[in-house]
C-alpha cells in the first residue's frame, strides 16, 4: 500500500509498510485530490470535508463499497459540547449521509460508536504494585501491567471497576491468539463501572472530563439492509450486497451520548463479545472485516510499557500487516474510504483509495492517501 | 523573597508569581505542587526531539503544568495555560524510578511542559534516578536562572532548548517574556557543561532570522543539533498559515555559517531528519517524522560511534557512563 501525503504546501509519496519516499511519481489526479481537499480541523466544519471528499472520490473511482467516518462528535465534546447542541450534530451528520446515499444510489448502513454519559469520578491512581494503563484520551477500559499475585485481590475489592478479566483467562479461552496479541495483551484488563473513566500511564489529554465512555454493550445502527442483532453480522450483511451488486456505504460516527434518545430510524444492536464491548481499532476491524477482537494480532487494551519501535507500517498506529478478507478488498469490487479519524481506517477497512485526516498531538498536520499499487499504477 | 528559578525572579512574598507553582513558606521558597504530574508516558528518545544522544533509546516521559511564559502560537496552551482544572497525579521520586525499572527506561525525561516550574522536584527525581543508574534530561525555554541552569546542567545529562528568536522584541511579542539575553546566556553555559540541542519553532514571524540564528549558534558550537520547527501556529494563533516546507528546506541550503546538524521537520513526512557524517556526506541514521515534534528512529548505521563509510567519529553520545550509588 502506498501513501500520499500532503501538509498543505508540500506533498511526500511513500511506501506505507516501510515509510520511505517512493522513487515512483504520486498519481496526478490523487495529488490534485488532496490538494483539493485539505482538512479544516476537527470541528463541525470538517463535516462537510467528509461528505465533499466522498462526493470527488465517487466522480473519479465510483467505489462500490464506501466507507465514511466521523469523529467531531468525540471533538466537540471534549471542547465541552453541551448535549442539546449534540443532537443537532448528530442530526447535521446523518442527514449528509443519507442525502449522498440517496443521490449516489448506496444502501446504507450507518454506526454509531464510542458512547458517552455523564461522568462521575475519573479513576487515577490504583492502589496496585502493577501499573494502570489507558488510552491516551482515558478511556472506560483499561491494563494493569507488571501485577503481582495480590494485584487481583486489590482489583476486585475497587467498587468502580465492574469486570477484571485475567491475561492467563483470555489466552487459555483463545489459545490461538496472534503472538502480537499475547505480547501487547496486559496482565488484567479492566472494565470501569458506568460513568467511571480511567486515567494512567499514556494518558495525554490533561482537562478534567465531564463525561466517560461507556463500555456500551449495544449500540445505534441503521441499516437498509436488514436489521442485524450483533455488529458482527453487518460484515456478512454487506458483503451478501455487495457481492449482488448493490453499492452500499457504511459510515462510522464516533461519539454518541448513551443517555439521550436514540436517532429516528436506528436500533439498538449488540457491540459485545465475552466480556469486552467493541471500540477503536477493534470495532472498525469487526465492521470491516468479520473478525473478532481476539481473532486480530491487537489486544483491546496495550500494554505500552511494552511498545516496541514501529518498523513496519509506521503511519498506521499500532498495526502490525494489512488486514485481511476486508469489505475493502473483495476481488471486483472498487473500495474507497474518507475519514476524519487519523491512523487507523484506512488499514482496516484496506481499501482500494482512503483519504484521512492526519493530526498527531492535537495537531492537524494535513491529509494522507492510502493507495493500493495497482490503483496507484492505474492512475498514474 | 525572590524566587530564583526563572529570570522573573518573581517576589513571592507578595503571591505565588507568574507560573503560579511557588511559594513562600517557612522560609523558603517551596513548590505548590510538588512532584504533581498531568503527564507520564513512553516515548523514544528522537521523538523530543534528541538526535544526538543515546539513539533509539526509550524514555519515560512527566510533564508538570503552567509555564513562565505564554507564548501565543503554544502547542501545549491547554497545559502550559490551563484554563481549567487538570487531571494531575502525584508520583513521588521513588515511585518514577521504579516505574522507570520496570518499563526498563533507562531515562527519564521532564518535558512537555516548561521544567523550570517543577524543577526542585525534576532534580530530586533525577539525583535518585542517577543513584539507580538511570539518565534524566530536559526540554526548556531557557529562561532559567544562572543558578537553576547550573543546578540543572549538574542534575541533567541531555537538555533540548527552544530557542525561539535573537530579538527582545521577538520575545516580548510574542512569548510574553521580556528579553532573550538570559537564554542566550544558558546556551553558551549549557553547551560547555552538558549535552545540548536546540529547537526553533519557525514561523512566518521568525523565518526570515534563520540565518541570524544559523550564524549566533555555530558561534556557540557548530556541533550543536540544530531542529527548526514549521510550526503548526495553535492558540492564539491558531489560524495562522505555518511557513512553507520548501522556504524552510531552501533558506537551510543557502545558509552558509551554520550548525553541522540542521533539521526540519514537526511536519509529517520530512525528508530533512537525517544524520550525515559531516565528514563525508554519507548517511549515518535515518529517521522517519510520523509528525509533530521530533522524529523515530529507522536506521542506525554507526560502527559504535565512528562513521562507517569514512571511520570518523561522530558527534554523537552512544554511551554514557552512569553514576551509581
Amino acid at each position: 500500500m502506498y501513501g500520499l501525503i500532503d501538509v498543505g504546501d508540500w506533498q511526500t509519496y511513500v511506501d506505507l509498510k516501510t515509510g520511505l519516499e517512493l522513487d515512483t511519481g504520486q498519481p496526478p489526479m490523487l495529488a490534485e485530490l488532496l490538494k483539493n481537499s485539505p482538512y479544516p480541523g476537527d470541528g463541525e466544519i470538517s463535516v462537510s470535508w467528509v461528505r465533499q471528499t466522498a462526493e470527488r472520490i465517487i466522480s473519479l473511482y465510483d467505489p462500490h463499497w464506501l466507507m465514511l467516518t466521523y469523529t467531531q462528535p468525540v471533538f466537540a465534546q471534549n471542547t465541552g459540547l453541551q448535549p442539546e447542541s449534540l443532537q443537532p450534530l448528530h442530526r447535521r451528520i446523518i442527514n449528509d449521509i443519507l442525502e449522498l446515499c440517496r443521490s449516489k444510489a448506496y444502501e446504507t448502513v450507518i454506526v454509531m460508536t464510542g458512547a458517552k454519559v455523564p461522568l462521575k469520578e475519573e479513576i487515577i491512581n490504583l492502589p496496585t504494585t502493577g501499573l494502570l494503563e489507558t488510552s491516551p484520551w482515558g478511556s472506560a477500559l483499561a491494563g494493569l501491567s507488571g501485577a503481582v499475585p495480590e494485584d487481583e485481590e486489590i482489583l476486585l475489592q475497587q467498587p468502580y471497576i465492574k469486570q477484571v478479566v485475567s491475561k492467563t483467562d483470555i489466552l487459555t479461552k483463545h489459545p490461538e491468539a496472534d503472538e502480537n496479541f499475547r505480547y501487547y495483551l496486559p496482565d488484567y484488563c479492566l472494565v470501569a463501572a458506568d460513568g467511571y473513566l480511567f486515567r494512567g500511564f499514556n494518558s495525554h489529554f490533561p482537562k478534567k472530563k465531564t463525561l466517560a465512555d461507556l463500555c456500551a454493550a449495544s449500540i445505534p445502527v441503521y441499516s437498509t439492509l436488514g436489521t442485524p442483532n450483533h455488529i458482527r453480522e453487518l460484515y456478512g450483511i454487506m458483503k451478501n450486497a455487495l457481492l449482488n451488486g448493490k453499492k452500499v456505504l457504511l459510515a462510522v460516527i464516533e461519539g454518541y451520548r448513551a443517555d439521550a434518545a436514540v436517532p429516528s430510524g436506528f436500533h439498538m444492536c449488540g457491540n459485545k463479545d465475552e466480556w469486552y464491548s467493541y471500540a477503536g481499532l477493534a470495532q472498525y476491524l469487526l465492521l470491516s472485516s468479520g473478525k473478532a477482537f481476539y481473532e486480530t494480532p491487537y489486544p483491546p487494551v496495550y500494554n505500552r510499557t511494552k511498545k516496541k519501535r514501529e518498523t513496519v507500517y509506521p503511519f498506521s498506529g499500532f498495526f502490525v500487516s494489512i488486514p485481511a478478507d476486508t469489505l475493502g478488498d473483495l476481488p471486483g469490487i472498487r473500495s474507497a474510504v474518507v475519514s476524519s479519524r487519523s491512523m487507523i481506517v484506512h488499514m482496516a477497512a484496506n481499501a482500494d483509495l482512503a483519504i484521512e485526516c492526519y493530526c498527531r498531538d492535537k495537531s492537524t498536520m494535513g491529509t494522507m492517501a492510502a493507495i493500493k499499487q495497482a490503483l496507484a499504477s492505474s492512475l498514474a | 523573597m525572590n524566587c530564583n528559578y526563572c529570570e522573573w525572579r518573581c517576589s513571592l512574598t507578595r503571591g505565588e508569581g507568574r507560573c503560579r507553582m511557588y511559594t513562600f513558606k517557612d522560609g523558603v521558597i517551596q513548590e505548590k505542587y510538588p512532584f504533581t504530574w498531568s503527564r507520564c508516558q513512553a516515548e523514544e528518545i528522537e521523538k523530543v526531539p534528541i538526535f544526538h544522544f543515546l539513539p533509539d533509546e526509550r524514555i519515560l516521559q512527566l510533564g508538570s503544568f503552567n509555564c513562565n511564559a505564554s507564548c501565543a502560537y503554544c502547542m501545549n496552551a491547554s497545559i502550559a495555560e490551563p484554563q481549567q482544572e487538570l487531571a494531575t497525579f502525584v508520583l513521588q521520586p521513588e515511585q518514577v524510578v521504579t516505574l522507570a525499572k520496570r518499563g526498563q527506561y533507562k531515562i527519564i525525561h521532564f518535558g512537555i511542559n516548561e521544567v523550570t516550574v517543577s524543577l526542585p522536584s525534576a532534580l530530586k527525581i533525577a539525583a535518585l534516578a542517577r543513584q539507580n543508574g538511570i539518565l534524566t534530561g530536559c526540554s526548556t525555554n531557557g529562561f532559567l536562572t544562572e543558578e537553576a541552569a547550573a543546578a540543572a546542567a549538574a542534575a541533567f545529562d541531555f537538555f533540548n532548548l527552544s530557542l525561539k528568536s535573537l530579538q527582545d522584541s521577538f520575545y516580548r511579542q510574542h512569548l510574553g517574556l521580556p528579553t532573550v539575553a538570559p537564554v542566550l546566556r544558558n546556551i553558551r553555559y549549557l553547551a560547555q557543561h552538558t549535552h545540548l540541542e536546540i529547537t526553533t519553532p519557525i514561523t512566518k514571524d521568525n523565518e526570515g532570522e534563520i540565518p541570524a540564528l544559523a550564524a549566533w549558534l555555530a558561534s556557540v558550537n557548530k556541533k550543536i543539533p540544530w531542529h527548526l520547527f514549521r510550526l503548526l501556529p495553535a492558540h492564539k494563533l491558531e489560524h495562522a498559515a505555518p511557513p512553507a516546507v520548501m522556504t524552510l528546506v531552501n533558506t537551510v541550503t543557502a545558509l552558509e555559517d551554520k550548525p553541522y546538524y540542521i533539521y526540519i521537520g514537526n511536519f509529517v513526512g520530512s525528508k530533512w531528519v537525517n544524520t550525515h557524517c559531516r565528514h563525508c556526506g554519507e548517511t549515518v541514521i535515518t529517521r522517519l517524522s510520523d509528525g509533530a515534534c521530533g522524529a523515530r528512529l529507522q536506521a542506525n548505521y554507526l560502527k559504535q560511534d565512528l562513521c562507517p563509510h569514512c571511520g570518523s567519529r561522530q558527534d554523537i553520545v552512544v554511551e554514557v557512563n552512569k553514576c551509581t550509588a
